[in-house]
């Protein structure tokens, strides 16, 4: 066994390694390389390699292979690499903080937040400009999930269970809403915003990407922090009291971090359902680990799955374009269940 | 942690509540029909005055739909959550729901069974197999049997089902939007169509589940407890979710896949009346029944002339509501 | 920018130089394109509204998004409205399918080297992406008359002359079809005519349905004022207000080939509304009228002919009894 030490003003901690993580790091790097050669190489414009090459690095301006390379292919594999990430890694917290293994972000609110609130803008503005969307989407992730620790907060007792309730009641609501309007609104109008409700990458700019990647580096120190509470809940409340953790904080911080990670993507590419669940899940399934092994393996796995996600829905029956959010239910359901048939899991959650 | 201290109580009150609105219901709607009309129409119908028909086969159907549906979807809920000792479980986790849409729109898309006739039929079938198949895989893993397992590969399942149902309707815009009040629920008069099929399901999973309430408290409290209290867990686990496939599968074959009463129902019930499951299946059976027949009077009148979709109608009435619940009790 | 430069590439490619070649066009969303006088090649980002109406029109079309249904052309690929109204295929044609509406394939239309994209409102997600390939217009779909879109499709394509002589033909034949009316049925605006459907357990009313609703306010029918009100498009009624929608002549629509055909269109109405048939005038006389929904979608002169021949058939020049009588 190895070990990692990680020193930082909250302290030092120090998380050892299993011999399967750098394994499984590797691994999934090596996934992430070939994912990204054949994002740029494959496609329904044919771009041979020497034009490929020549694209990437000379990048003659004018040329449709240009265009192709740098204003479609790359940027929308960044995105959905930073968005699976994301969101795998706001599963992984989620999980850990309610202790349910069917925790993912849109039992916060924030797919449903961010939904309601593009879908509202869709219908009510409906020449808004594009830019907008992302904005809004996130202001009503922020706001839903605030709903949701704004209300469930209260009474100690059984705060996780008045918090998954609650969580539970606040979404079904605000997708009601969704729903009415989708129903009642035009029909032109409904069916842009189902567009964007089926959750793909095909809109990915730069400034999303760069605006994706300025999110993760502010949060990234605060996934350093989350660690160790989050190993002290490991073991129950009591346990993590005892391990003079200060629970209700923590436990908000937490949630609040899970949030803003999950509204960030959720706001760009609209909700990819499945991925919080299913990269944590995987990851918890296939390696016992540490937690801070474990949030960075769900991250990195949830990335593979969507950039894996939108090369498939983009490419397997072209020219008919799959959004990322059905391809990537698609592909993790079934390793999934093959994961459950080959391994236990661990006893804690 | 509830709103009664003694659940005895809790019962009556239910119950006079639901004859109160199943009342409502037959008086009010859409259309506003004299009180001596609605007499004339059960005790001397004539089809050719549109008011006797709208009481007799547009009221009575639905109230009769609403009531079942109320009570198996609320009933299946309970009994997941017991079984699978998980609050986020709902009849919906075993894949019910979204094998009823995958059936159906499968059936119209690649079968060319495109009357609205078929629907149901579809759709029970369609419930029944992805249950089948999550069941199957929850048996045979290998750690099998236990509640986790279960209710992860139902949402996997689940999750696979409904992006292979999206994946159809995005190339399949027309029957999309025929379809999509159809796989959100919706409680109307030809649900009765189902009734003499669904019913002796219905009835025998109603009785099988309060039949097995003692047990499903002992479960609730963990494998462990149960079998100190002389019940067979695993046995009793397959039982109780045949039981709830088979309510659901009848529920889903008058309505729809109607989401959202599985899940809250039983919570609110508990809220209510405590954690003993002889109450809690009765009285989710009452409240989930009491609970349809509002939000489809809500359907009828609330915009009238126009009828809003009853899924959207649980969501709007139920949700806050539980929510106020949850805030007062827990 | 990146029009200019494009519109620059253009410039260079053709040996005329021709700076004039272009022009400046204001779309639905406000974007303000150069657009070439007379598009040479054209994508289509949708069947019904503008693969049908260009292919009326006569422009060169390069490719257009389609639909996939088993049921239909063998489940190959089709151009929503074009292939029912024209039989117009992506095997018989030089159209390339670039997938479906609602996310187009934007590498395959790129493929294409097109000169103008023609976009929809409600699929203009992708409108920076696409502008980037080649110029792109977004045409507004729902919000205005099926005659002022067509013509705004014919001016970004540069074919407004052709547009104007199949428009000339219309309103001759609209012109006898009214004075024919008036002659047989007095003020039209008598007849009321509503246009309601059950599908999918929801009992439907519209007041604008594709050439439907088009060529019966041309024609200055009147309808229940249920309908007269809406505010939009459509309302779904409850069924137990289904006198609300009485009227001389009651018009639904089928898809005999999405598996709707016109009994089980019948059999929808019987499930929900038992009874209808007895309580409504129209189809308690034998007026309700079944029209083919898909053909009657496509927007285009074409169209329109076939509905007001329709109507000229089973409302005009029939005996009918009217309502209340």
């Amino acid at each position: 066994m190895s070990k990692l030490i990680y020193r930082s003003k909250y302290g030092t901690i120090s998380f050892s390694l299993e011999r399967a993580v750098p394994l499984a790091l590797v691994f999934l790097l090596v996934c992430l390389f070939v994912l990204f050669v054949l994002s740029l190489a494959l496609g329904s414009y044919d771009l041979s390699l020497s034009h490929l090459w020549q694209a990437l690095f000379a990048a003659p301006e004018g040329e449709t292979s240009t265009t192709i390379l740098w204003d479609l292919r790359l940027p929308r594999f960044l995105a959905s690499l930073l968005v699976g990430m994301m969101l795998g890694l706001s599963g992984a917290i989620l999980q850990g903080v309610t202790r349910n293994p069917l925790a993912d972000p849109s039992l916060v609110g924030v797919s449903q937040g961010a939904s309601l609130a593009v879908v509202a803008l869709i219908v009510l503005w409906p020449s808004a400009p594009l830019h907008l969307r992302p904005i809004i989407g996130f202001a009503g992730a922020l706001l839903a999930a605030s709903l949701v620790q704004w209300i469930a907060a209260g009474k100690s007792s059984s705060a996780s269970l008045r918090f998954i309730l609650v969580g539970v009641g606040i979404s079904a609501t605000i997708s009601a809403c969704t729903n009415a309007i989708l129903t009642y609104g035009q029909i032109n109008h409904a069916a842009a915003a189902l567009s964007w409700l089926a959750g793909s990458v095909h809109t990915a700019s730069w400034g999303e990407c760069l605006v994706l990647m300025f999110g993760l580096a502010v949060l990234s120190p605060c996934l350093v922090w989350a660690v160790r509470p989050l190993s002290g809940l490991r073991f129950g409340p009591e346990l993590a009291t005892g391990l003079g953790l200060h629970l209700k904080r923590d436990r908000s911080l937490l949630i609040a971090l899970a949030v803003a990670l999950a509204a960030l993507a959720v706001s760009m590419t609209g909700p990819l359902g499945f991925i919080g669940l299913i990269a944590a899940q995987l990851v918890h399934r296939l390696l016992r680990v540490g937690t801070g092994s474990h949030l960075l393996l769900s991250a990195l796995v949830g990335g593979v799955l969507v950039a894996l996600a939108d090369l498939v829905g983009r490419t397997a029956l072209a020219p008919i374009q799959l959004p990322a959010g059905l391809i990537s239910a698609a592909i993790g359901a079934p390793i999934f269940i093959a994961l459950i048939f080959r391994n236990a899991g661990p006893k804690h959650l | 942690m509830r709103l009664f201290t003694n659940p005895v109580h809790a019962l009556p009150l239910i119950f006079g509540l639901l004859i109160v609105v199943a009342l409502l219901h037959l008086g009010f709607g859409a259309k506003p029909v004299a009180l001596s009309t609605i007499l004339q129409a059960f005790h001397s119908f004539d089809l050719q005055n549109f008011d006797h028909v709208i009481i007799r086969q547009m009221r009575v159907p639905r109230m009769i739909a609403a009531i079942c549906v109320g009570a198996a979807l609320s009933v299946a809920g309970a009994l997941m959550q017991g079984v699978t000792r998980n609050p986020l479980a709902d009849p919906g986790l075993l894949a019910l729901m979204s094998g009823a849409a995958f059936g159906v729109v499968v059936g119209s898309s690649f079968l060319g069974i495109e009357a609205d006739i078929w629907m149901p039929a579809l759709a029970a079938a369609g419930a029944l197999a992805a249950a089948c198949l999550v069941t199957i895989i929850a048996l045979f893993a290998p750690s099998g049997r236990s509640p986790a397992v279960l209710l992860l590969s139902g949402a996997a399942v689940s999750a696979f089902l409904n992006a292979m149902t999206s994946g159809i309707n995005l190339l399949n815009e027309e029957s999309f939007s025929t379809f999509r009040v159809w796989l959100s629920g919706a409680i109307t008069t030809d649900a009765l169509h189902m009734l003499p099929y669904a019913a002796p399901w219905l009835i025998g999973g109603l009785l099988l589940a309060l039949g097995s309430a003692r047990q499903v408290t002992a479960l609730s409290m963990g494998h462990e407890a149960a079998t100190g209290l002389g019940v067979n867990a695993t046995s009793l686990s397959i039982r109780l979710l045949l039981c709830t496939v088979v309510l659901t599968a009848s529920a889903v074959a008058m309505v729809g896949p109607l989401g959202f009463v599985g899940l809250v129902v039983p919570h609110a019930t508990r809220l209510l009346v405590g954690s003993d499951y002889r109450w809690i299946i009765p009285c989710s059976a009452l409240v989930g029944a009491l609970f349809l027949l509002m939000v489809d009077l809500a359907a009828r009148m609330v915009l009238a002339p126009v009828e809003i979709a009853t899924g959207v109608v649980t969501t709007f009435l139920g949700a806050p509501l539980f929510v106020l619940l949850v805030r007062r009790v827990l | 920018m990146k029009y200019l430069l494009i519109a620059l590439a253009l410039i260079c490619s053709n040996s005329v130089v021709l700076a004039d070649q272009t022009r400046l066009f204001v779309d639905g969303q406000g974007h303000e394109v150069r657009i070439p006088i007379k598009a040479k090649r054209i994508v289509s980002l949708r069947g019904e509204q503008f693969t049908a109406p260009l292919i009326e029109l006569g422009a060169p079309i390069v490719g257009s998004t389609g639909l996939v249904q088993e049921a239909i052309h063998d489940g190959k690929p089709f151009i929503r409205g074009a292939h029912d109204l024209f039989h117009t295929t992506f095997e018989g044609s030089d159209i390339a399918f670039v997938g479906a509406p609602k996310q187009p394939d934007i590498e395959a239309i790129a493929a294409l080297k097109p000169d103008l994209i023609l976009v929809p409102d409600f699929a203009s997600d992708s409108y920076d992406q696409l502008s980037a390939i080649a110029p792109s217009v977004v045409i507004n779909i729902w919000s205005n008359s099926a005659r002022e879109r067509y013509r705004r499709i014919a001016d970004a394509v540069g074919r407004l002359d052709r547009f104007q002589k199949l428009e000339a033909t219309f309103d001759f034949r609209l012109a006898r079809a009214k004075a024919l009316t008036e002659k047989l049925l007095g003020d039209p605006s008598k007849i009321s005519v509503a246009i309601a459907e059950v599908r999918g357990k929801r009992f439907r009313v519209y007041k604008n349905y594709g050439a439907m609703s088009y060529i019966l306010k041309e024609m200055g029918f009147s309808r229940p004022d249920i309908i007269e009100n809406i505010d939009g498009d459509r309302l779904d009624l409850s069924p137990e207000q289904v006198q609300a929608i009485d009227a001389d002549f009651l018009v639904s629509s089928y898809a005999d080939h999405f598996g709707q055909p016109p009994a089980d269109l019948r059999a929808n109405w019987d499930n929900l509304i038992p009874g209808w048939h007895l309580v409504l005038h129209a189809p308690r006389n034998n007026q309700h009228i079944l029209i083919d929904r898909e053909p009657m979608r496509a927007l285009s002169f074409r169209s329109m002919e076939e509905i007001l021949a329709i109507y000229l058939a089973n409302i005009v020049t029939r005996d009918f009894k009217r309502l209340g009588e």
